[in-house]
């Protein structure tokens, strides 16, 4: 094979969660206590094996919670977790203590990586304290499959109707509003770049939650991670002056399938809409 | 020569094992080494983009040292050249576990001859001990 003469891009995205995790695991090789399920793959995205790479992992409280310390670990090429070799701690972050509230958003905590990993090599997470509500992890990358890079070549917007009820599920079960869609078929991606929230009357304040599901059934909690949150304040229906426009940063390929949903933390009267802006990347 | 530039084409990590025990040499060539940190492809060579150095417990301060190495003999202190040295804080994961210890990270963004190899050395012994990932890829 001659020596490589072109840049490497991704070209299938790879968004993968922990599931919540509230149970003390101490160790800081990656070999001891237990573990939750694997967040992120290299190749799982694309059956290639051309390696990942991970830009950065979301971290979420998903309720009222003790401080604690996240710790994100790399396990390379299927290794084994009980082998100190394959194992490497790749980052913590201090995760500071939490309360739960439906009118005011928790922040988004992100562990920056920006790694190019290996075929099979793996991301998993830990907490240092056992704590109460627990949190969630995120990991957005994506595969490398070619060599050119992957953009948007059809524009795509999705609005989730108006929305009134309020649903104060910490896992995005219950009844969520679709927001956007990565179409099953005739797509490589999709690319979402950010909500836009418009008040359509008069409202008491809440919280808007913005989940990403994979695809599957949204009753299962491992299907859906919480992905930010924003507060939404109260409003006066005003006939001569303009209401404010909230726009939530998403910047997300998101995978074949996979959907973001919203919901509210408490029922409002007039209620919100949603619209989510981006693209579709087709295959060639 | 040639007209195009040289991409990777497969990332590569290299981990350490954890290291706890000290050696001082500054050449590579004498006292206990750690396994090879990264390893350099043999056909074309490799990148080495950052080494990423990771507390995994209380440890008294302690400077770590890289060296790359020709493919030849360690102890064959012409084969050996140290590149770099991080100096280590002590650390402490404290009672509760509720802060987090930074990350350590060495930019090296440098390419490496085919069979070459990186490996790391600690100044001082510690308790718990260092881990060290090395990121990169092969062109």
């Amino acid at each position: 094979m001659p020596a490589n003469r072109y840049p490497i891009f991704i070209q299938r995205p790879q968004i993968g969660w922990s599931n919540t995790i509230v149970t003390t695991n101490t160790t800081k090789d990656g070999t001891t206590g237990t573990f939750e399920r694997t967040m992120f793959q290299s190749g799982a995205a694309s059956g290639n094996a051309e390696g990942s790479y991970v830009d950065y992992v979301r971290v979420k409280s998903l309720g009222t919670n003790l401080a604690t310390v996240g710790r994100v670990f790399l396990c390379i090429g299927l290794g084994d977790r009980t082998v100190a070799n394959d194992n490497f701690m790749l980052s913590e972050i201090t995760l500071p203590a939490t309360t739960w509230t439906e009118t005011t958003a928790l922040p988004d905590f992100t562990v920056p990586l920006k790694i190019a990993i290996p075929h099979n090599a793996n991301l998993y997470v830990s907490i240092a304290n056992t704590i109460n509500a627990g949190w969630q992890f995120t990991t957005v990358g994506g595969d490398y499959v070619a060599l050119s890079p992957m953009f948007v070549d059809k524009p795509q917007s999705n609005f989730s109707g108006t929305v009134t009820t309020q649903n104060q599920t910490r896992f995005g079960t219950g009844t969520l509003t679709q927001v956007w869609r990565s179409p099953s078929s005739n797509v490589i991606a999709t690319y979402l770049d950010h909500i836009r929230i418009k008040p359509i009357g008069t409202n008491v304040a809440s919280v808007a939650r913005v989940w990403i599901n994979n695809g599957g059934v949204t009753t299962v909690a491992n299907n859906n991670t919480l992905f930010t949150e924003v507060a939404l304040p109260a409003i006066t229906l005003n006939e001569a002056i303009g209401q404010v426009d909230i726009p939530i940063s998403m910047k997300l390929f998101l995978p074949q399938s996979y959907n973001v949903y919203v919901t509210l933390g408490t029922t409002v009267a007039a209620g919100w809409t949603f619209t989510g802006i981006g693209g579709v990347v087709t295959p060639p | 020569m040639t007209s195009s530039p040289l991409f990777i084409r497969t990332p590569k990590v290299g981990f350490s094992n954890v290291i706890t025990a000290s050696n001082t040499t500054k050449t590579l060539a004498a006292g206990t080494l750690n396994r090879v940190l990264f390893e350099s492809n043999t056909a074309y060579g490799s990148y080495l983009d950052h080494i990423r150095a990771r507390a995994v417990g209380t440890n008294v301060a302690s400077v770590a040292r890289i060296f790359i190495n020709n493919g030849g003999v360690t102890t064959d202190a012409a084969n050996n050249s140290m590149i770099s040295e991080i100096t280590l804080p002590p650390t402490s994961n404290g009672t509760f576990e509720q802060s987090a210890q930074p990350d350590i990270i060495l930019p090296l963004k440098m390419v490496l001859n085919p069979g070459w190899n990186v490996h790391v050395l600690l100044g001082t012994a510690v308790a718990a001990g260092w881990n060290f990932g090395a990121f990169g890829g092969d062109y």
